[in-house]
């Protein structure tokens, strides 16, 4: 599904991402951890098509095609979501309102018709119950006021109307108490489909423990340092990232 | 992130859809202006002599003014001799009976900028006063709405009809010194609509004023009268537009309010005047005095104004807050493109006791608009516990532009509370960035985040106004995004 | 637009006598700049009301005076000195307008640091002087500006070298004696913090008795790169006195500028405090206005973004009792190239009686796109639930008014880090609004 090849991404003529390759296959969920600073969240916006950085080097495909030439909106339209570490506020305007637009907009790409506003409400208000999110938040503006967790759950909301087919998960674990990550986490685990893979991005073993990544990758000075299965997750919890330096060091 | 600003800078060029020239034949006063213009005026509509006399002081004091210079507009000097002062429809001459006599090329104008004017084709609930250039065409509804005892006809009608209400109110808002332009709009003034609702009657529809400015080189002076009589309640809404021309067009409007005890007048407007090229080559000059006097207790005004054309714009509509606890409010989106100059705001003048005010303006800049919000806040000596709350934010989109706040506070009472926030922001790239990522287009993501921006303002606006207005602001910023 | 009304033939006069008590009458560039200002005041005279940034300020008082010149300083007694000198500064004290080598002392300055008159600082420094006066001006005040130029009479020069730190603050007092009555002093102050530099002035202006007479001061300040330079302005002059004065700043990349602007005396008192912002210079101005009786306190702040990444924060409280008035404008511009301009003002306002007048006018001008501007205005009386509440403890009316009161003005006092000057200005405070029992060593 997702071919990362030989990626270079500097900013300010500073290199983050220093030849990462990855490769990601249909139904797959892939962890990548790592310090603060590793370049963990870069590739996520890299994947989603944020500007300001200068892709220097590599390619990445995306079911065959050229991910990187695509703007933002097109990456959306082809099946990319990206739940935001620190989702934007947008005020004044309507969740639901924002909601049945990029829906639509996808929709539209995908050669359907608009949704009818009465179906939009009943599958939106569904899969609301299942993240035991209040209907008025429907009505609010978007993560306008919002808590942390309220703002998390919004995105993974926002992932399940939209179904997509690659999720970008960066950090939604963080700003969560245990049982927010657990409904957060069941959310995603609905989710999980032969023909949808995952990334999730994290800094912490916890989110796996809800999660089970099938692939488990290192990222360390905007590399890949180490690929491995779930077990991995549980030796960097134990020792720390130090010991993946250490490790690289001898 | 320069390549967002692109996005943005090519997101906002816009196209104006009414811009069309009406082929007929007008009946135009060559250019100039003297006593006689005014004479003339005043004998083409037939008015009595009070109303000659009340014209020819206003210009006589007119020709001691100076040219206001404090508005933060630039434009060359206008030449008040080039302007013709009177322009109307040849057929309007005999002037037409009922609807069956009126031009069907007028007719077709209107309908054209989606106003038709035949009762059956109107939605029900909303009666119209067109008037074109300088003089009414046609007043829908009039019959019915006479009926609840309201009076709703053109301004030269009234004269006719009601010389007795006019004589009694015309004037006592803006007085004909008012300031340059209201004394020029006293002295030439053509036409308007006039309104009255009489004691304790709730006005059946909502009434409004379609103004359309056709002929070539010429001003519109148009004058509006509205009366809420004791305990009575009206919605009123306005809208205009002009064709696309090279030179630009002065309108400088006068409207009054009168608000007396436990009555409520809502007043929107829809300001959509030609705004001017790309470039900044031609566009109105909307020069207008608006004012609304809460005359006794309990009154009530509104109002809610969407301004997106107009090359400059230069209006205040205020409110003299007389009577013990009256209110009065102001709603105000004002989008600046291309060259466009806008200096808009409001006065709030607070003089009764308990009286409270509310100023929501949101300024949204682009191309190398300059928009400015100008306004007053005065809390006069006995206006014991008044209240205003202001709140003025501006939107900048682009470099090129500007958004400028001048507000003034005056308090004289000390049991006077008031607050006045204000803020100037972009569009930031995380907002868009956050669309886009959702499947939404630039383009509609920044029309999303405008519109998200006005959505206090919008939702005073009447249901019908407030879909023109939106779409007006959707057609503002329409354009090429690649 | 600029409406002015003719000028006041007194005070031209005054211009075109023989004004042989002037200092640097032998040098060549000081005499033309004075001849410049001359013509330009003579031909426009002092502003009018009908100007924008006069609106709410009608000095025709001024003119109606009719002032004579100081020409030389009265007699000031050790006493009342010692009650305006702030403990633990250097000190530079002028009387009438004419520096007192005597009552001032600016012993153990670091090496390269000028703190001297302008009228012993001709030979020395005539290159720095030169180099400063007239450099940061700006017209709002040209009228008041141009007399000054022309007339004044003395005034501070402070240099602070580069690198270099002045640990006690630099006072420059300014006092009218008795003699002092019916006639105008020109103050002129030149300061320049070179890079990477740290100091603090505190201009105090004060009179020996409650006579009237006219101030009329210019202070002109460039921070450069890196330099951090903190200004404070202590205003108390005779309540029948009139000031007007003028702080004119240029900040350079990096440069830092807090400038205190503390406002209690004269009957007619306006204060231009303006600052040009030089590429991520950081500028913070505060004030506070206590105004009684008949006083009109006037404050105009503008501070003027030019470059990228500056940012000012600015914060005016006033407390307007009797039939005073208390006037605020506060202007931001932000120019074209100022992007990530970061731009805060305050102004909060308490009106104390039926009879005061607040007038504020916050005002953002801005012409770049990326950038954050707020500004917020309050106008308003105690809290009356605050009131009761104290009450209910035991305080009479009065002391719990002057409580809450004191409450809101101590807020910006206590921003003022040096002790000494917090001290003078709560002093202010205490007078105004005195709570018995209460001890300053508690504040």
């Amino acid at each position: 599904m997702l071919k990362i090849e030989n990626l270079h991404v500097s900013v300010e003529g500073k290199e983050i991402l220093n030849g990462i390759n990855l490769e990601i296959g249909a139904g797959e969920v892939h962890a990548i951890m790592g310090p603060n600073g590793s370049g963990k969240s870069t590739l996520s916006y890299i994947l989603a098509g944020r500007e300001g950085y200068d892709i220097t080097e590599g390619r990445v495909l995306f079911n065959g095609k050229d991910l990187l030439d695509m703007s933002v909106e097109e990456r959306a339209w082809a099946g990319v979501f990206l739940a935001f570490q620190y989702p934007v506020e947008v005020p004044g305007v309507s969740n639901i309102y924002f909601l049945k637009a990029a829906l639509n907009g996808i929709r539209k790409h995908e050669g359907l018709s608009e949704l009818d506003a009465m179906d939009f409400i009943t599958r939106v208000k569904g899969k609301m119950k299942d993240l035991d999110m209040d209907e008025k938040f429907l009505y609010r503006a978007v993560n306008e006021g919002f808590s942390g967790g309220e703002k998390k759950r919004n995105e993974i909301l926002q992932m399940s109307v939209l179904e997509p087919s690659l999720c970008l998960l960066d950090e939604t674990d963080s700003g969560l108490d245990i049982d927010a990550l657990q409904i957060v986490a069941e959310g995603v685990n609905r989710l999980r489909d032969p023909n949808r893979s995952f990334v999730l991005i994290t800094h912490y073993q916890r989110l796996l423990d809800y999660i089970k990544p099938d692939y488990v990758h290192v990222l360390a000075h905007g590399k890949v340092v180490k690929s491995g299965g779930p077990e991995l997750a549980l030796e960097l919890e134990k020792h720390g990232y130090a010991w993946v330096e250490e490790k690289l060091a001898s | 992130m320069a390549a967002s600003n692109e996005n943005l800078k090519n997101m906002i060029g816009q196209e104006y859809k009414d811009g069309f020239v009406t082929d007929i034949e007008s009946d135009s006063f060559p250019p100039g202006l003297s006593e006689d213009v005014i004479r003339a005026i005043s004998a083409k509509k037939d008015e009595p002599e009070f109303l000659l006399e009340w014209r020819l002081e206003a210009y006589r004091h007119w020709l001691t003014m100076k040219h206001p210079e404090w508005a933060f507009v630039e434009f060359p000097k206008i030449d008040f001799q080039e302007i013709s002062y009177y322009s109307a429809p040849k057929s309007m001459e005999d002037g037409p009976k009922s609807l069956d006599e009126v031009d069907p090329e007028l007719i077709s104008t209107y309908n054209k900028l989606g106003i038709p004017l035949e009762e059956q084709m109107r939605l029900a609930g909303v009666a119209v006063d067109a008037v074109f250039d300088s003089v009414s065409v046609a007043t829908t509804f009039k019959d019915k709405l006479y009926e609840a005892g309201v009076i709703f006809c053109s301004f030269s009608e009234a004269v006719k009809e009601h010389p007795e209400l006019i004589k009694q109110y015309l004037g006592t808002v803006v007085s004909q010194y008012d300031n340059f332009y209201a004394a020029l709009n006293a002295a030439v003034f053509s036409d308007g609509s006039f309104v009255y609702i009489p004691k304790g009657v709730r006005c059946p529809m909502e009434l409004s004023t379609y103004f359309r400015i056709n002929a070539a080189n010429t001003g519109q002076f148009e004058r509006t009268l509205i009366i809420a009589d004791e305990g009575s309640h009206v919605s009123y809404l306005e809208g205009c537009t002009a064709p696309m021309r090279d030179e630009n067009q002065l309108h400088a409007a006068v409207v009054e309010l009168v608000i007396l005890k436990d009555a409520e007048i809502k007043y929107s407007t829809v300001q959509n005047w030609y705004p001017g090229d790309e470039n900044g080559v031609g566009g109105i000059y909307n020069f207008v005095t608006k004012r609304a006097e809460c005359r006794e207790e309990n009154a009530k005004v509104s109002w809610t104004q969407v301004e997106t054309g107009s090359a400059i714009t230069w209006k205040y509509p205020s409110v003299v807050l007389k009577g013990d606890n009256s209110i009065g409010e102001f709603y105000s989106v004002a989008l600046t493109n291309n060259y466009q100059q806008a200096d808009t705001g409001t006065k709030m003048i607070h003089y009764g006791k308990n009286t409270s005010s509310t100023i929501i303006s949101k300024g949204i800049s682009a191309g190398h608009g300059q928009n400015t919000y100008r306004g007053l806040v005065k809390m006069g000596r006995n206006a014991e516990n008044a209240r205003n709350y202001t709140q003025c934010d501006s939107l900048l989109m682009g470099d090129q532009c500007g958004a400028h706040t001048f507000p003034y506070i005056e308090t004289k009472n000390p049991s006077a509370t008031l607050e006045h926030e204000a803020s100037t922001s972009k569009i930031s790239e995380d907002q868009l960035f956050y669309c886009m990522q959702r499947g939404i287009s630039a383009e509609d993501a920044v029309s999303m985040i405008v519109n998200g921006f006005c959505k206090e303002v919008f939702k005073e606006l009447p249901m019908e106004f407030a879909v023109e207005a939106q779409a007006l602001l959707g057609i503002s910023l329409e354009g090429s995004v690649g | 637009m600029s409406v002015t009304h003719l000028p006041n033939a007194h005070y031209s006069d005054l211009i075109a006598s023989d004004n042989n008590h002037l200092i640097g009458g032998d040098i060549d560039w000081l005499n033309s700049l004075r001849k410049k200002a001359s013509e330009e005041f003579t031909g426009v005279g002092f502003p009018s009301p009908r100007e924008e940034e006069w609106r709410y300020t009608n000095i025709s008082p001024i003119e109606k005076s009719q002032f004579a010149l100081s020409k030389q300083a009265g007699s000031v007694n050790s006493a009342f000195l010692s009650s305006v000198l702030i403990e633990g500064c250097h000190h530079l004290v002028f009387v009438d307008g004419f520096y007192q080598a005597e009552l001032s002392s600016i012993d153990g300055l670091p090496e390269g640091v000028v703190v001297s008159p302008i009228s012993n600082s001709l030979n020395d420094y005539e290159s720095l002087v030169k180099s400063l006066l007239d450099s940061v001006v700006e017209t709002p005040a040209l009228g008041f500006i141009n007399f000054n130029t022309a007339l004044f009479t003395d005034g501070a020069v402070i240099s602070i070298e580069e690198n270099t730190t002045v640990e006690q603050p630099i006072q420059v007092a300014f006092v009218s004696s008795k003699e002092g009555a019916l006639s105008i002093s020109n103050c002129r102050n030149v300061i320049l913090a070179k890079a990477s530099s740290k100091a603090t002035v505190i201009e105090t202006y004060n009179s020996v008795d409650d006579s009237c007479y006219l101030t009329n001061v210019i202070t002109e300040v460039v921070v450069e790169p890196n330099a951090n330079l903190t200004h404070n302005r202590l205003q108390a002059e005779s309540l029948k006195a009139y000031h007007i004065g003028g702080v004119y700043s240029r900040l350079e990349k990096n440069a830092i500028f807090n400038q205190n602007n503390y406002t209690f005396g004269a009957v007619i008192s306006r204060a231009e405090i303006h600052a040009e912002l030089g590429e991520a210079s950081d500028c913070c101005l505060d004030g506070l206005y206590i105004a009684e009786g008949h006083q009109l306190i006037d404050n105009h702040t503008r501070l003027n973004h030019l470059h990228p990444h500056s940012i000012s924060n600015e914060t005016y409280k006033g407390i307007m009792n009797d039939r005073s008035r208390g006037v605020f404008q506060g202007r931001i511009i932000v120019a074209q190239d100022a992007q990530k301009t970061d731009a805060k003002m305050n102004n909060r306002n308490l009106l104390l009686s039926d009879h005061a007048e607040a007038d504020t006018k916050p005002q953002l001008e801005i012409y770049a796109d990326d950038v954050k501007c707020a500004h917020g205005v309050t106008v308003g009386q105690l809290d009356d639930a605050a009131i009761f509440y104290l009450r209910t403890r035991g305080a009479d009316e009065q002391m719990a008014k002057n409580m809450l009161t004191f409450a809101f003005a101590n807020e910006m006092v206590e921003r003022i880090s040096f002790n000494p000057l917090r001290i003078k200005v709560l002093e202010q405070l205490v007078k105004r609004f005195p709570q018995p029992g209460m001890k300053l060593e508690w504040l």
